[in-house]
């Protein structure tokens, strides 16, 4: 029984079991941008430096449980998701961005319902590129012990920008595109066109994208990032469908040019065609059901001249 | 899990006048109660229940070895105003894990070992408040078209997509975690950091 084996072969990936006695009180906290006093309204920071340059900022974090709590600081690279949710590089991956550009005090104590207000300064590199470098900074609890350390960050986004020229740029890659009929002869199928678009400038974007016709407003992207994108548009299978896809970045204070993609498409109409089949095949099936009921009658009444005749 | 919300407004200050008296003759004296406004700004907050999952085996096969557990309950908290919420906010629970280092020297088991099945405990009543999606490990079948890649990369513990429609509440999850690895994985101690971030 390799099952035994295994079973003793016991993998110590478990931590001892503590007593509930010992597990740690929730902690509960927020972080937000701040001025010397407390915080100060602003949804994140944003900052635009002259290479070699350096700006203080600060944040607050503030303790809404009922036990002092340690808290460390983190700054790091900041990016959004493939959802489009930002995130910043965890504390075990080295940025290499905007993250390096900020230096914060390593923890900060805050005692039960009160708010600590913590400096933090932003120094551009003297090489840095013109444009956008994002990052965020958090204050995090994080476990020493267990199999499973569970490191939890609460913070803001931190959106750096090295003065020079704002170049926003966009490519489209990877379309593909797919018809699906409705089989319901009289109403158009839909047509899927998926691509992905990566933002090839020095500045975040906001994309508004259009694809035959049909407006949609695809978020924001940071430079570097890209996102995998399907549309869905109701069209009528002609044969050959031209499908157009154009792409604007939008960037408030810079010009852009729209970015457009054509694409063919084969769309058969399979469903029509069928539903004229059918109704074709009705009508000579009505038809040869009517000859044959006439060749009947004609021999009918043939047989009967003939049995009055005999 | 109760959970501390460090702010209750209460906006309208309240006069209370003494109930008129029955007994003619006697002086009236009116009592005022003055509640001051509270000037503290709300807050979007994160509530943690914990900073470690142990992991227990159970479910081994001949093939797989599969230790489970549970997430600490995560609560997000929103008690800011409509108009401290800025248009077109949104908030959300990333979760993403690190490898599992082995800590005599055996080689690391991969963060794409690592599934998890988040779960909404309270969500409020809105619907607008949705738990992420289930994520297996590398050695299972996808239950979702691509789904079996382990907490690599940042996956959606909870998340809204208007703060403004959800704020004024509490949102409670939390999820299954199971680590899958092949039989003849090096036995001894392991450990990964999976990383929470609530960010909007």
């Amino acid at each position: 029984m390799r099952r035994a084996v295994a079973v003793l072969a016991c993998l110590a990936v478990l931590s001892p079991a503590t007593p509930a006695a010992a597990a740690p009180a929730t902690v509960t906290w927020t972080v937000q941008p701040a001025g010397t006093n407390g915080p100060d309204g602003r949804r994140w920071a944003e900052h635009t430096l002259d290479p070699g340059g350096t700006v203080t900022d600060h944040l607050a974090v503030r303790n809404l449980g009922d036990a002092t709590a340690v808290f460390a600081l983190r700054a790091a690279d900041g990016y959004l998701t493939e959802n489009g949710r930002f995130n910043m590089l965890p504390s075990d991956r080295r940025s290499a961005d905007g993250g390096t550009w900020i230096s914060v005090r390593e923890t900060v104590t805050v005692a039960a319902g009160r708010t600590v207000v913590v400096p933090f300064t932003v120094t551009a590199p003297a090489d840095a590129t013109p444009g956008d470098h994002p990052a965020g900074i958090a204050a995090s609890i994080a476990g020493k012990r267990g199999t499973v350390q569970v490191e939890s960050r609460v913070g803001f986004r931190v959106l750096l920008r090295a003065s020079g020229t704002l170049r926003p740029a966009l490519a489209v890659s990877g379309v593909t595109t797919s018809f699906r009929p409705n089989w319901n002869p009289l109403r158009p199928g839909t047509l899927h066109v998926a691509y992905t678009v990566a933002n090839t400038g020095n500045v975040r974007a906001g994309i508004q994208g259009r694809v035959a016709g049909t407006r949609a407003d695809l978020g924001e992207l940071l430079p570097g990032g890209s996102r995998t994108v399907t549309a869905v548009a109701r069209t009528w299978p002609l044969g050959r469908i031209r499908t157009t896809l154009t792409l604007t970045p939008v960037v408030p204070g810079a010009a852009a040019e729209p970015h457009t993609v054509t694409v063919t498409t084969w769309a058969l109409p399979w469903p029509q065609v069928l539903a004229l089949g059918a109704v074709a095949a009705l009508i000579l099936l009505a038809r040869t059901r009517r000859a044959r009921l006439k060749r009947l009658l004609e021999q009918a009444r043939l047989e009967g001249r003939r049995s009055a005749g005999a | 899990m109760p959970v501390a919300v460090a702010c209750s407004v209460l906006a309208a200050a309240t006069a209370l006048p003494a109930a008129a008296s029955a007994d003619p003759g006697d002086a009236e004296v009116e009592v005022t109660v003055r509640i001051p406004e509270i000037e503290e700004p709300g807050v979007l907050a994160l509530s943690v229940a914990g900073d470690a999952v142990a992991l227990t085996e159970n479910g081994s096969d001949l093939l797989v070895r599969q230790f489970t557990g549970r997430l600490p309950t995560v609560t997000v908290t929103d008690t800011r105003t409509l108009e401290e919420i800025p248009a077109g906010s949104s908030w959300a629970v990333l979760g993403s894990s690190s490898d599992f280092a082995g800590t005599a020297g055996q080689a690391p088991i991969s963060a794409g070992h690592l599934g998890w099945k988040p779960r909404l405990i309270d969500g409020g009543g809105t619907g607008l408040v949705a738990e992420g999606e289930e994520v297996v490990t590398v050695l299972d079948d996808p239950t979702q078209p691509g789904n079996n890649v382990g907490l690599v990369d940042q996956e959606l513990l909870v998340s809204t997509y208007d703060s403004a429609e959800v704020t004024g509440g509490a949102y409670t999850v939390d999820a299954d975690l199971y680590l899958r690895t092949p039989a003849d994985v090096a036995a001894g101690s392991y450990h990964s950091t999976l990383t929470l971030s609530l960010f909007e």
